[in-house]
């Protein structure tokens, strides 16, 4: 009896050992219709970027990424109209000129591994009004002068998403001693560099009726370098702001993946969306 | 309207005569711990000469309705005391009159072991409702702890309770949510009970007098979740001596003590803290200066035979002072606290031998505040109630009882946060009224039915009437089995929004989240073995309708109600805050327990599965939640290592003053469905990143687009523990020194998985990082009780 109940804890206890690997090798792929593209008002419509998603751990057949029209039977239309291929980009246009506060449905259809895929999507451009007051703030004390953007909306629109460039950022201009990360080496900016450099902050639900002008302050966790800034504005419809902020957001804190908010229907991934957009400058310069 | 002529028609029933009663009487009373003085609760009362009898409630009250006067053996018992009995002659207008007072044992002893007179394992197995599990806080405090004895943590060793990580002590609950499960504490509701982020639940052990949670199928008198209850019940404290407990881990002291309050009550009080940050955090950067704390005082007034009053007191807190570098004058740092308090006043009165009733006035407060001024972001997340409370018991017959009472509740919830970019400001008063009427009738010994109807009101901004039927059957199949059926249909208006490390924030039902519901069907097999063991068997299958996940798109679908003079969007409303489904669960579970004797514990195998549909989520398929697991094994032994050879071998146990107790605790389940990336796609975040070579998300022009969800599963968990304990008696008190090795085979269980891609010889390759939960994590501690 004794030696049953040993043996017994024994094989519990083993059982209970190990560090089992995690193996995710085994995961079904469904060829998907991959769509950037976007719609500005008053610029012709181009720079459509329509590709394939590729299985994950398997070589990459970038001849083969790209969606084109004889190789996949691509046939694509912005509001009926054809969309012509590059072959100078890759990419596909129209001659159409965005105008503003106008819906335009993007229609796509290609093969794709013998299978034939179908999407489609719907962008409705904003309302003009969205306007920089100052494209040039000039130059700026790191955390004394803050770099406060002011605009005026565009009406319905409510999203705002602010591209902030280091345009010449480099390891010797890095703010080393900045209050948010600190004891950070020149070593260990070398691998996250680009992780510093570009940056994005984005106003959601915004005023969009507002009288009074609309603000956004560049906050200290957006500028990293002692440098030039580039900013750039967009005033987003609804696919652009669910794109920007679920499209990249798949992983939670949990290590889940979710499904992100695209607006394209059928075996379509990616983003059809329109925006009006808008550049300002200023430089950082350190406190002496 | 219909339950309303139910109640009236119940209540006039109350004071009519019953025809044949003349000749007959009721012996009723309370049965106490000797000791102590505490009320036992279910222990069994019978007459010897007519063999029939019942058990106590809650408040230790038992009645042995319309006898024939004469003189009558009672004989009491329960797990753990010796078996009193005693002639008593009926007297009329009894009232609660008879006082039983049991001399405690200890269990281990063959005496209890052998004891004839004990109630039967399979007695002890029919009086237990449907999927109704009780633990004793002794059993609680055998099983080997991640450093502290937790309430929550121990439920997790029982089938059909499982955990999502070793990080949490959240209970899933037969396929349900943790939001799904009622916490009671002396009847008061507790939201988020969890320390530590979760880590332990608020339940200090040594303060717990006696703890039950029912899996389903719950009878009328509980309601409001869709999953279960745990109701615990603290200390009254003893009415005869002062006594304490005194203990010592690696993270925290407490102690616990009781007194009597001269001869009309008595008085208990625990405390806990813990002292890292007065230590590990002075001594090490890295280690936060953070704490926790929660004291439960109750005391109980002995106001004379038919009225007692309990009034029970309950706070926690946790204080989080986080700095990324505590000695820099100006670093990234917030500060975080959140706690429970509680407080009911309890009234129990008998109006007469076959009317009990208890009225209860209670208060419960959920607050956390969150200040992270780098960012400018701060939080309040506060939750109340207020509730009064009746239930009452009556005794018409020894084949029936009637139960019946109601509930009014108010509801107070308030968000806010508030950023330079936006304020959420959610504030809401809801008023929750319930009353339910059930009757328990046992036309022969062998069979007990229970019928009843829960009636529902909540008013929010719109308001909700739901009836809920209940109904069980307990039928003695054989001398040594039982059988037991329950259905059940219950209604919630809470949800929750779960957060990783943060506590959860409570909504309630609305205009535009209606309630949710679920039906229960529970079937049962319970079997006695060789005396002492219990088997049972249970299978069930619940449906929900309209429950709740936070939707994790919410920014890209909530809406501001208005713009606040600083043209901030100002949010009021939980519109488009949750996702909406179906789902359902069903499984079978086995479970062979002892109680008694030098070795017991529990083994149970639960075989289930949750599948949830929410519109469009996963292309419209079904798929299983992140707590479905499709099999656990569960085993907890608790070994008298003087003694346990002895009671296989038959021979008589040793008695010492000195014991050593071996605990052990080994789980295996399934692994844990997880969501992982199907396929890449080249894209850029913004578009002017079209010529840029990286990005600030470190996924330069590319994105990962998930698989199915949860269609992969993680390794399987599996972990073992063991604690020894040696406890060494001195007359009036004890020292008891013990060592507990958590994970003791240290195996690497998958908490979750992280991915960094990189572009290898043309491919996109995925480096997954592992992230492991705790690994082999020995504590020590001691408990000194005097």
């Amino acid at each position: 009896m004794k030696k049953l109940v040993l043996f017994l804890l024994l094989a519990l206890f083993v059982t209970a050992c190990g560090d089992p690997a995690v193996d995710v090798q085994e995961v079904e792929y469904r060829p998907r219709i991959t769509v950037e593209a976007y719609v500005y008002p008053g610029e012709q419509i181009k720079d459509i970027v329509l590709t394939r998603n590729f299985e994950l751990e398997q070589p990459i057949d970038t001849a083969a990424i790209l969606l084109l029209p004889n190789v996949n039977q691509v046939n694509a239309t912005i509001n009926g109209v054809p969309l012509v291929f590059d072959p100078s980009t890759f990419t596909y246009y129209t001659n159409i000129i965005g105008d503003y506060n106008t819906s335009y449905e993007l229609k796509v259809s290609a093969r794709i591994d013998g299978i034939d895929l179908e999407t489609s999507a719907v962008t409705t451009t904003p309302s003009p009004g969205f306007d920089l007051l100052d494209n040039d703030l000039g130059d700026l004390i790191y955390r004394e002068n803050p770099a406060n953007i002011k605009f005026t909306p565009s009406p319905g629109t409510d999203f705002y998403a602010f591209s902030i460039r280091a345009e010449n950022a480099t390891l010797d201009n890095f703010i080393y001693d900045n209050p948010f990360i600190p004891d950070l080496t020149r070593e260990d900016l070398e691998d996250t560099f680009n992780d510093f450099r570009y940056q994005y902050n984005l106003l959601i639900n915004v005023d969009s009726y507002s009288s009074v002008p609309l603000e956004y302050e560049v906050l200290g966790l957006d500028t990293w370098f002692y440098s030039n800034y580039s900013v750039i504005v967009y005033a987003g419809d609804k696919n652009f702001k669910d794109f920007v902020l679920t499209a990249k957001q798949v992983q939670q804190p949990d290590g889940n993946f979710i499904e992100p908010a695209f607006h394209l229907e059928g075996d379509g991934i990616g983003v059809f969306a329109s925006a009006v957009r808008d550049t300002l400058t200023f430089n950082l310069l350190q406190n002496n | 309207m219909k339950l309303g002529s139910i109640l009236i028609v119940m209540l006039l029933l109350f004071h009519l005569p019953v025809s044949g009663q003349n000749n007959t009487i009721d012996m009723s009373g309370f049965v106490f711990d000797k000791e102590t003085g505490e009320a036992l609760v279910g222990a069994n009362v019978f007459i010897k000469e007519l063999n029939y009898g019942g058990s106590t409630n809650i408040s230790g009250y038992f009645v042995i309705p319309d006898i024939p006067k004469g003189k009558y053996t009672l004989v009491c018992s329960y797990i753990g005391f010796r078996t009193f009995s005693k002639v008593y002659e009926t007297v009329e207008n009894c009232d609660g009159c008879i006082t039983i007072e049991l001399e405690s044992e200890a269990l281990q002893t063959e005496e209890v072991v052998v004891s004839a007179d004990s109630i039967n394992t399979i007695d002890k197995l029919f009086i237990k409702p449907v999927s109704k599990i009780n633990l004793t806080p002794a059993q609680i405090n055998q099983i080997p702890k991640v450093v502290e004895a937790d309430l929550l943590r121990a439920l997790q060793t029982m089938p059909g309770i499982v955990s999502l990580s070793d990080f949490s002590s959240a209970l899933y609950v037969r396929g349900g949510t943790p939001d799904q499960n009622l916490y009671l504490i002396d009847g008061t509701d507790v939201y988020n009970p969890e320390h530590a982020f979760g880590i332990f639940s608020t339940f200090n052990t040594n303060a717990i007098k006696k703890v039950e949670i029912s899996k389903g199928g719950f009878g009328a008198e509980y309601g409001g979740r869709l999953s279960s209850v745990l109701d615990v019940t603290n200390l009254d404290g003893n009415r005869n001596n002062f006594e304490g407990v005194f203990n010592l881990s690696l993270l925290s002291a407490s102690t616990t003590l009781q007194t009597p309050i001269g001869s009309i009550g008595s008085l208990s009080g625990s405390f806990r803290r813990t002292y890292i940050d007065q230590t590990l955090a002075k001594a090490i950067d890295d280690v936060p200066d953070y704490y926790f704390y929660d004291t439960n005082l109750k005391a109980f007034f002995d106001l004379g035979k038919k009225d007692k009053l309990t009034i029970s007191f309950f706070n926690s807190l946790d204080d989080l002072d986080f700095s990324l570098d505590k000695d820099a004058e100006e670093s990234l740092s917030f500060l975080y606290d959140w706690g429970n308090t509680t407080a009911s006043v309890n009234w129990k009165h008998i109006f007469s031998s076959k009317l009990f009733a208890s009225f209860w006035v209670t208060g419960s407060r959920f607050e956390s505040n969150f200040d992270f001024e780098a960012v400018s972001l701060a939080e309040e997340n506060y939750l109340s109630d207020y509730a009064f409370k009746a239930a009452a018991e009556y005794y018409y017959s020894t084949e029936m009882t009637f139960k019946f009472g109601a509930e009014q509740k108010v509801l107070h919830e308030r968000y806010d946060q508030i950023s330079n970019q936006q304020l959420i400001q959610i504030e809401n008063n809801r008023q929750h009224s319930t009353a339910y009427a059930s009757a328990v009738w046992k036309p022969l010994p062998v069979w007990n039915i229970e019928g009843g109807v829960r009636m529902n009101y909540f008013n929010t901004d719109t308001t909700f009437l739901n009836i809920e039927p209940r109904f069980s059957l307990k039928y003695r199949l054989t001398e040594n089995s039982n059988l037991k059926f329950a259905t059940g249909y219950y209604h919630q208006y809470l949800n929750r929004i779960q957060r990783l490390f943060f506590s959860s924030i409570w909504a309630t039902a609305n205009k535009y989240n209606d309630e949710s519901s679920s039906w229960h069907f529970i079937l049962g097999y319970q079997r006695a073995i060789a005396g002492d063991l219990e088997f049972e068997i249970e299978t069930y299958f619940k449906n929900y309708d309209n429950i709740y996940q936070y939707n994790e798109n919410v920014a890209t679908d909530i809406k501001p109600s208005y713009y606040d003079n600083n043209g901030r969007p100002v949010y009021t409303t939980t519109n488009n805050v949750f996702k909406s489904g179906d789902g359902k669960s069903y499984g079978i579970e086995f479970l062979l327990r002892k109680d008694k004797g030098a070795l017991t514990g529990w083994v149970s195998y639960a075989l289930s599965r949750t599948e949830y549909e929410f519109g469009r989520q996963n292309q419209g398929d079904a798929f299983v939640p992140r707590h479905d697991r499709s099999h656990v094994v569960n085993g907890v032994m608790n070994v008298d290592l003087d003694n346990v050879w002895n009671e296989f071998s038959g021979d008589a146990f040793e008695t010492d003053d000195s014991k050593w107790t071996l605990g052990l605790n080994f789980i295996y389940a399934s692994g844990q469905p997880i969501t992982v990336p199907g396929s890449a796609y080249y894209i850029n975040t913004l578009p002017d990143w079209n010529s840029l070579t990286g990005g600030a998300d470190s996924s330069p022009g590319y994105g990962l687009y998930p698989a199915a969800i949860n269609s992969y599963r993680l390794p399987d968990y599996i972990r073992m523990d063991v604690s020894v304990t040696y406890e060494k008696d001195y007359g009036s008190w004890s020292i008891a020194p013990y060592l507990q090795i958590f994970n003791i085979g240290n195996r690497g269980n998958t908490w979750f998985i992280q991915y960094n891609e990189e572009f290898e010889n043309g491919a996109l390759k995925q480096e997954i990082e592992k992230v492991n939960m705790l690994p082999l994590l020995p504590s020590l501690g001691v408990t000194i009780k005097f």
